[in-house]
């Protein structure tokens, strides 16, 4: 039965890299997009974060990425909130260790409308160790690009090249 | 997906949708309700409305078999969340040996009194994998009073789980209309 969300793209990796961007996922056709990140396998203990990709496919770094979130834990550590202003990227997406898997979630509202920003909320779910003791980490965030620019792509992001078994989906909300 | 494309590869055009499994209504009082056919995908949308217990401040309860529904397994999750309510009391709900996948809606027996909720599930039939879950609730608990739930949990072992089972908490479920979808992607 076809259902109200439409496949759009997705990248996957097999191979250790330190980018997933997939270019051209966000057009005139949907205003409510949702992704799934799904990594399945790190080289290392390796955190993922999100950058949008604009008209010229380039990969927005620039300071214009705000974000809120809860953290929460269990097996180690506690729970916390937070959130950054102005800072290059959506932290704290993802986040994982070894090959048990982990995913998260987003929803993301107006990317391609070039006379607004871009919002996005998200969930995830993922495992890892802290000193041999399994933790499962959950958390829920918002986030807001502010820059009214349109948006054509997404890239999930980490500072080592560590993601070697993940795929990156884009659906639109119909 | 053909291998050539799994490896690094492009997919485009509209392939993939969100596809209905199942959907189960209860409107008498009901032990569980099982979903035994989870099809073929990596993501699972659990979509829940108007569940109620027969048993006051209770809640819905997910479980996960891995042997297709023959018994359900009610030890090894561990989830982590925050419960939160219209009175400003703000709650972390976790369990790092728990025996359910966390809960996804919470009820009264009053009217009105009832919870709907969502919940995304990855990899559960991956063998390789351990199965995770995030959800978020809304309800009229047995307070009354507004509540939602946000979790994540894990069934932390690598292995196929193949059947979802919701209970009603210590009563059985008095009312619920519960929809899987697949979420595809190949």
């Amino acid at each position: 039965m076809a259902g109200n969300l439409q496949f759009i793209k997705s990248l996957s990796t097999s191979t250790a890299v330190s980018e997933l961007k997939l270019e051209n996922c966000f057009n005139d056709k949907y205003d409510v997009y949702k992704v799934v990140l799904k990594v399945d396998s790190v080289t290392s203990e390796a955190a993922q974060s999100i950058r949008l990709v604009d008209s010229s496919n380039n990969v927005i770094s620039d300071t214009e990425y705000d974000f809120a979130y809860q953290f929460m834990r269990v097996g180690s550590g506690s729970y916390s909130t937070d959130g950054t202003i102005g800072t290059t990227y959506w932290n704290f997406t993802m986040y994982n260790e070894g090959s048990v898997g982990g995913f998260f979630v987003m929803d993301i509202y107006n990317p391609y409308d070039s006379s607004s920003w871009t919002f996005a909320s998200w969930q995830m779910a993922s495992h890892y160790l802290a000193s041999s003791q399994p933790v499962l980490m959950a958390r829920k965030a918002i986030g807001v690009h502010r820059s009214e620019e349109q948006i054509t792509g997404i890239a999930a992001i980490q500072s080592s090249t560590r993601l070697d078994g993940a795929t990156l989906s884009v659906y639109g909300v119909k | 997906m053909p291998i050539g494309q799994a490896k690094f590869g492009l997919l485009g055009g509209d392939i993939g949708n969100l596809e209905l499994i199942e959907t189960q209504t209860v409107t008498s009082s009901t032990a569980f309700v099982d979903f035994t056919d989870l099809g073929n995908y990596n993501v699972h949308f659990l979509s829940s409305n108007n569940f109620s217990s027969t048993q006051d401040a209770e809640v819905l309860v997910p479980y996960l078999s891995n042997n297709g529904g023959t018994s359900f397994l009610n030890s090894g999750y561990m989830f982590a969340g925050l419960v939160g309510d219209s009175n400003g009391n703000y709650t972390e709900s976790k369990a790092s040996a728990g025996s359910s996948m966390a809960s996804i809606g919470k009820s009264g027996t009053g009217t009105g009194e009832h919870a709907g909720s969502y919940a995304y599930f990855y990899n559960l039939l991956n063998s390789s994998k351990y199965s995770f879950m995030t959800s978020h609730q809304i309800a009229w608990n047995n307070q009354p009073e507004a509540e939602f739930r946000l979790y994540g949990a894990v069934q932390a072992t690598a292995e196929t789980h193949n059947a979802i089972r919701l209970t009603g908490g210590l009563g059985n479920i008095a009312t619920l209309d519960v929809s899987l979808y697949g979420i595809k992607d190949n």
